[in-house]
C-alpha cells in the first residue's frame, strides 16, 4: 500500500570510505549488481553504542534505502521503492 | 544594533524530506503516516496533497478519501530527527540564541542591521545543505515572528516591522494568533470579539474576569501585539516535571494480560529514562483511553521514591484497578461502558513529583541486589539497544504484537526490528522485538525504528 517495500536483507556494497564520509558506489541484491547513480539523502541513528548510517540511493527510477552498521561492518538493504 | 526575533518553520518537513530522499515523489501528493496496514494518522502532508483538504493529524482513511491518489510513505523518525539536528547546527552558526520549539520550528534571537539579509542567508544555507525549504518570519517578539512565519508559506520570508504590526493585526481573526485555541476563540466570540482589532478594544479587567489573571493578561498583550516571552536558550536544560510514555495499541483490547503487559513495558521505559537522568518520583499517573475515545486518568502518590520500572508498574497496576471503579472522563455524548474500563485504545504511564540527583536504594540485601541488577541491565541496554534485556512477561507482548512481521531474525544487533534506537529520552515507543533464532541465515529485520504507532 505504501510507496516502499520493506526488505531488511544483508547485502554486499562497494563503497569508498574517505575523510569520515562513506560513498556507496554499487551493491548486489537478488543476484544483480545495482549501480548507485546518486545518493539523495543521508542520515544517522544509534542503537545502543552502534552507529547506523543510512543512505537513500537511486538506480534508474528505483530508490533504495541502505544502512551501514559500523559496529559489525554490515550493510543492510532496508526498503525499496521500485520504479518510482 | 537592533535585535529581532526570527521564527523558522520548515515547509512540510517530513514529506519534504521523503521527497528529497526519493526524487520520484517530487511533485506528487505525499502523505507521511504510520504503518498503512494499521490504523494510523497523517503525520505530514506534502504541499501537493494540501489542496485536497488533507491535514496533519487526520486519520489516514479520511485522508485517502479526500486524496485517493496520494502516495503513502511510512514515516522514519530517525531520518527526521537527524535532519533536525543538522538544521540546528546550521542555525547555531548564525546565533547561539536559539530555541527549539518543535522538530521543525525554531526561534532565533538576532542582532543585525538588516534582518532580511540574515534570513536570506539562513534560507540559502538550509536549501544548500539540506535541500529543503523553510519559511521565516521576523518581528520584534516571538508571537509576531510566528505569525509572520505562517503568512507566506512555503519558502516565504516576511518581516512585520513595529509600525506595521497594528495594521496587520487589526482584521486578523483571534484564532489565528499563536496561543489562542478553539475554546478561547469561542469564549471570545461570546464577548463579541472575533478579530484582534476587537480584542484590543476589550479592557484588561474584563479579560481577567473571564479568563483569569494569567489568561486575561496574555489576551490583553496579544491584542496589543506584545509578547515578552524570551527566547529560551538552546543549551539550557528545560525543567522536567514528569517523565512519561504513552502508546496507542494496534487494536483495541480488553484482554487484561495484554493490557498489563503494555503497562509493564511503558513502566519499564519510564523507569529507564528516570534512572538515565537520575530522577526519582513519587507519583505515578496512568492514562487510559478506551475504544469510545473517552479518557480516564488516575494518579497515585506513594510515600517513597521510585525509579525501578517494576515498582512503577506495581503502582500503575494499583491505579488501573482503582480506575476500573472510578469516574470516567468521557467525551460529550460518548456512551459509558457498563462496568470496568472496556476495550483499551491507548495507555500512558508517567512519573511525577520528581527529585533529581538522589539515588538511594533500600539498605536490605534484596534491595541492594535489585540495585545492582538494574545497573547491569541498564549497561547492557545502553550498549546493545533498548529492551535487549527485558522482563520475561514482555516476551508475551512481543509474540502478540509481532504476528505481522515476517521472516526469522538472526541474533544480531540489527535483528531487533523494533528495539529502541537512539537515546531513551527521545520517547519513541519500541515495539515487537521478535524472538531471535539461533542461526544467522535469513533476512535481517529493519534496523530502523518503526514509527507507525509512535506517529499514531
Amino acid at each position: 500500500m505504501g510507496a516502499y517495500q520493506d526488505i531488511h536483507e544483508p547485502i554486499a556494497v562497494e563503497a569508498v570510505f574517505r575523510s569520515g564520509r562513506i560513498q556507496p558506489n554499487k551493491f548486489w541484491w537478488s543476484g544483480r549488481e545495482h549501480k548507485v547513480e546518486q545518493v539523495t539523502y543521508r542520515w544517522q541513528d544509534r542503537r545502543g553504542q552502534a552507529r547506523l548510517r543510512f543512505f537513500s540511493v537511486v538506480n534508474g527510477t528505483d530508490v533504495y534505502e541502505i544502512c551501514f552498521d559500523s559496529s559489525n561492518c554490515q550493510w543492510i538493504l532496508c526498503r525499496v521503492c521500485l520504479e518510482g | 544594533m537592533p535585535h529581532f526575533i526570527v521564527f523558522l518553520d520548515m515547509d512540510a518537513f517530513f514529506s519534504a524530506i521523503e521527497q528529497q530522499a526519493n526524487p520520484a515523489l517530487k511533485g506528487k501528493p505525499v502523505l507521511v503516516c504510520g504503518d498503512p496496514e494499521t490504523r494510523t494518522v497523517v503525520a505530514a502532508a506534502s504541499y501537493e496533497a494540501r489542496p485536497y483538504g488533507v491535514k496533519s493529524g487526520m486519520p489516514l482513511a479520511q485522508a485517502l478519501r479526500l486524496c485517493p491518489k496520494a502516495v503513502l510513505v511510512e514515516g522514519d523518525p530517525p531520518k527526521y530527527v537527524d535532519t533536525a539536528r543538522r538544521l540546528h547546527s546550521i542555525l547555531l552558526r548564525f546565533t547561539p540564541d536559539m530555541e527549539v520549539a518543535s522538530i521543525d520550528e525554531v526561534y532565533l534571537e538576532l542582532e543585525a542591521q538588516d534582518p532580511i539579509e540574515v534570513a536570506r542567508n539562513i534560507k540559502s544555507a538550509v536549501k544548500t545543505e539540506l535541500g529543503l525549504t523553510c519559511s521565516i518570519g521576523i518581528a520584534e517578539n516571538k508571537m509576531l515572528a510566528k505569525l509572520a512565519g505562517g503568512m507566506r508559506k512555503p519558502d516565504g520570508l516576511m518581516w512585520i516591522q513595529p509600525h506595521q504590526a497594528q495594521e496587520i493585526l487589526k482584521d486578523l481573526l483571534v484564532a489565528e494568533l499563536p496561543g489562542i485555541g478553539e475554546k478561547t476563540a469561542l469564549a471570545l466570540e461570546k464577548l463579541g470579539v472575533r478579530t484582534v482589532g476587537e480584542l484590543r478594544g476589550v479592557p484588561r479587567q474584563r479579560l481577567v474576569e473571564v479568563f483569569g489573571r494569567c489568561g486575561g493578561d496574555f489576551l490583553y498583550s496579544a491584542g496589543m501585539g506584545r509578547d515578552s516571552t524570551p527566547v529560551a536558550l538552546y543549551y539550557e536544560e528545560p525543567v522536567i516535571k514528569s517523565i512519561g510514555h504513552s502508546y496507542t495499541l494496534p487494536r483495541d483490547t480488553a484482554d487484561p494480560r495484554l493490557i498489563r503487559a503494555h503497562l509493564h513495558r511503558l513502566s519499564e521505559m519510564v523507569g529507564r529514562r528516570a534512572r538515565g537522568d537520575r530522577f526519582l518520583g513519587r507519583t505515578v499517573r496512568l492514562t487510559v483511553r478506551t475504544s469510545d475515545f473517552s479518557t480516564r486518568l488516575k494518579h497515585l502518590t506513594v510515600n517513597y521514591y521510585l525509579c525501578d520500572g517494576a515498582d512503577i508498574y506495581r503502582v500503575a497496576l494499583m491505579a488501573l484497578r482503582k480506575l476500573c471503579l472510578g469516574r470516567r472522563v468521557a467525551k460529550p455524548g460518548a456512551a459509558a461502558p457498563p462496568e470496568g474500563i472496556g476495550a483499551v485504545r491507548m495507555l500512558g504511564v508517567s512519573l511525577a513529583n520528581l527529585v533529581q540527583g538522589v539515588f538511594q536504594m533500600g539498605l536490605g540485601p534484596h534491595m541492594q541486589k535489585r540495585h545492582r541488577l538494574l545497573a547491569v541491565s541498564d549497561k547492557i541496554n545502553d550498549k546493545y539497544g533498548e529492551f535487549t534485556l527485558r522482563p520475561c512477561d514482555l516476551e508475551f507482548l512481543n509474540r502478540e504484537e509481532t504476528d505481522h512481521m515476517k521472516g526469522p531474525c538472526p541474533q544480531t544487533l540489527l535483528g531487533r526490528k523494533h528495539a529502541r534506537s537512539g537515546p531513551a529520552r527521545s520517547g519513541h515507543v519500541p515495539f515487537g522485538t521478535p524472538k531471535a533464532p539461533s542461526g544467522s541465515e535469513g533476512p535481517i529485520q529493519d534496523p530502523r525504528i518503526r514509527p507507525a504507532r509512535m506517529i499514531a
